[in-house]
């Protein structure tokens, strides 16, 4: 991404939000210790959209998201999710705004102490008053979302990994939420099950008008959902834009993490001291 | 050296807001939050799992431990000729320390252990966060119920504990030294204060707050997967070890 298009999707710090953006990220900057993890990271996500953000391990992907959910707070930099602030909200506030967002986990996360259906309960009984037969309704509609009505009674280990993410999804939707977050929505999934998990995504953005975000490598799923990419490398973002403009990027680092090549601009080899003075003790 | 210093500092300042956080969670949202954070159903099955199922392990050693105590004590006073007196040695050892002490270090081997695995894997499978993002305030979900369900359990355990020591030095001491039963509970109820098993009762609170605050604490702090879960029980287990006995010898001083 070149400098005229960071001025014109990303506005100061200071301004009111883009008023399209659900989800809108300024000038993010966070350190662990000296280590600077995360440099001047800026984006915005449109209502009703599928944002990709892809990146090597230790890119900083998932300490963006883990900012977007409120976990961590920025050195320095904004978070915007529906116009509000999360960096600057006291943890009852916070509170507050969580209940408009979902998020998928990357191993599911689903409390195994609980049922599948008392865990898509769960928040519909934390957050609502109502009764437990149309709780009993709502959880039975999320589950027939994600094609699982039948696993209603079983607990967590009783089922797949793949059929945990998905029970995991029908939490994260149980509320109606504006935003969802996806952090690896494929990991550790087979191609079939990863295009369920896909086309689950895309329905619930497309007929539904969620937003979401997806932090992912795969780049396969990544080209069948994404309706703008971010690519983060080295806590930056070198790189944004339609799955088309990324597929046809010039910039070797993208192209070098699309296509997997194995050496590139990102080397194969991580050791700084050199190879035959290591072996040999020198 | 100041950086350790400073460590344990930082602990201590964590564990005190966990400790504000549980009691305000446990006793005060109940009643003013709109969902009260945890299920009353789940502390149901806490005390289930903490008081009733640890109740035999409890009965046998308190047993084991009151004939013992008749051996040790009858051993000594042998050689005054006082055998009989034993009842009373036993009854209060029992009831003022061993009964609360030796529960308490139970506990925290079969359930602090338990709270810091069970919470540890919560943590590091992300779980934690799950109920954060959701909204749930993990303190209020997964703490509370815990420290309910040992704080009115532990008592409890204790006082099977003390009844079982009394029984067991009894048998003990009818059988073995020829006390007869009717001087033996005559001794034991002489000497036996109503204030000794209070101030054995007061212990177990005290002692059931470090159990959960020092298991659930460390829980919440872990790090770095199946290894750091691993850890911090071990770590959980020993803390809270020598945090009962520090706090038994401050209590034990204050009560006496």
């Amino acid at each position: 991404m070149n400098d005229s298009d960071q001025t014109a999707t990303v506005r100061d710090l200071h301004q009111a939000p883009a008023p399209g953006a659900m989800i809108e990220v300024r000038h993010l900057r966070k350190c662990f210790g000296t280590k600077v993890v995360l440099e001047d990271v800026s984006f915005a996500v449109e209502r009703g959209t599928i944002c990709v953000v892809m990146g090597g391990s230790g890119s900083g992907k998932s300490t963006v998201l883990r900012h977007l959910i409120g976990a961590y707070k920025p050195d320095s930099g904004a978070v915007y999710l529906d116009g509000v602030d999360i960096t600057r909200l006291d943890a009852r506030a916070m509170q507050q705004v969580r209940r408009k967002f979902g998020m998928l986990f990357q191993g599911g996360a689903l409390l195994n102490s609980l049922t599948v259906g008392e865990n898509v309960a769960l928040p519909i009984r934390h957050h609502t008053e109502l009764p437990e037969e149309t709780i009993a309704i709502m959880v039975k509609l999320k589950l027939e979302l994600v094609g699982l009505r039948d696993a209603e009674h079983l607990k967590p280990s009783e089922i797949s990994g793949g059929m945990q993410k998905r029970v995991s999804l029908a939490r994260a939707i149980a509320l109606d939420p504006k935003i969802v977050f996806y952090d690896e929505p494929s990991a550790g999934l087979d191609p079939i099950v990863t295009g369920v998990i896909d086309k689950l995504m895309l329905d619930l953005t497309h007929k539904m008008g969620i937003t979401s975000l997806v932090v992912t490598h795969d780049m396969q799923s990544a080209f069948r959902i994404a309706d703008t990419m971010i690519m983060l490398h080295r806590g930056r973002i070198v790189a944004a834009g339609t799955p088309e403009e990324m597929r046809h990027s010039p910039d070797p680092l993208v192209q070098q993490f699309i296509t997997g090549a194995p050496d590139g601009p990102i080397p194969l080899r991580m050791s700084h001291k050199e190879y035959q003075a290591d072996i040999l003790g020198l | 050296m100041l950086g350790k210093t400073n460590l344990w500092l930082s602990h201590l300042a964590s564990i005190s807001r966990l400790f504000v956080l549980t009691l305000y969670w446990a006793f005060i949202a109940p009643w003013r939050e709109r969902h009260a954070g945890f299920d009353r159903r789940t502390v149901w099955r806490l005390m289930d799992e903490t008081g009733v199922q640890s109740a035999p392990i409890v009965i046998l050693i308190g047993t084991l431990v009151g004939s013992i105590l008749v051996l040790q004590t009858a051993y000594q006073l042998q050689s005054y000729g006082q055998v009989r007196l034993v009842a009373g040695f036993v009854a209060v050892a029992v009831t003022r320390e061993l009964g609360p002490l030796l529960t308490a270090i139970l506990l925290t081997g079969r359930v602090g252990a338990a709270f810091t695995a069970e919470l540890g894997t919560m943590k590091v499978s992300e779980e934690i966060l799950a109920l954060e993002v959701m909204a749930i305030h993990p303190v209020g979900f997964l703490v509370a119920p815990r420290f309910l369900a040992l704080l009115v359990m532990l008592p409890c355990l204790t006082m099977i504990a003390d009844v079982a020591g009394l029984l067991g030095g009894f048998i003990t001491g009818t059988t073995l030294y020829q006390i007869s039963p009717g001087s033996y509970i005559d001794t034991t109820f002489r000497w036996l204060l109503f204030r000794d098993v209070l101030s054995g009762l007061i212990k177990s609170v005290i002692f059931a707050v470090i159990i959960t605050m020092v298991g659930c604490y460390r829980a919440l702090i872990v790090e770095g997967g199946p290894e750091g879960v691993g850890h911090a029980t071990m770590g959980a287990v020993v803390t809270a070890i020598v945090l009962i006995i520090v706090a038994d010898g401050i209590f034990t001083a204050i009560l006496l």
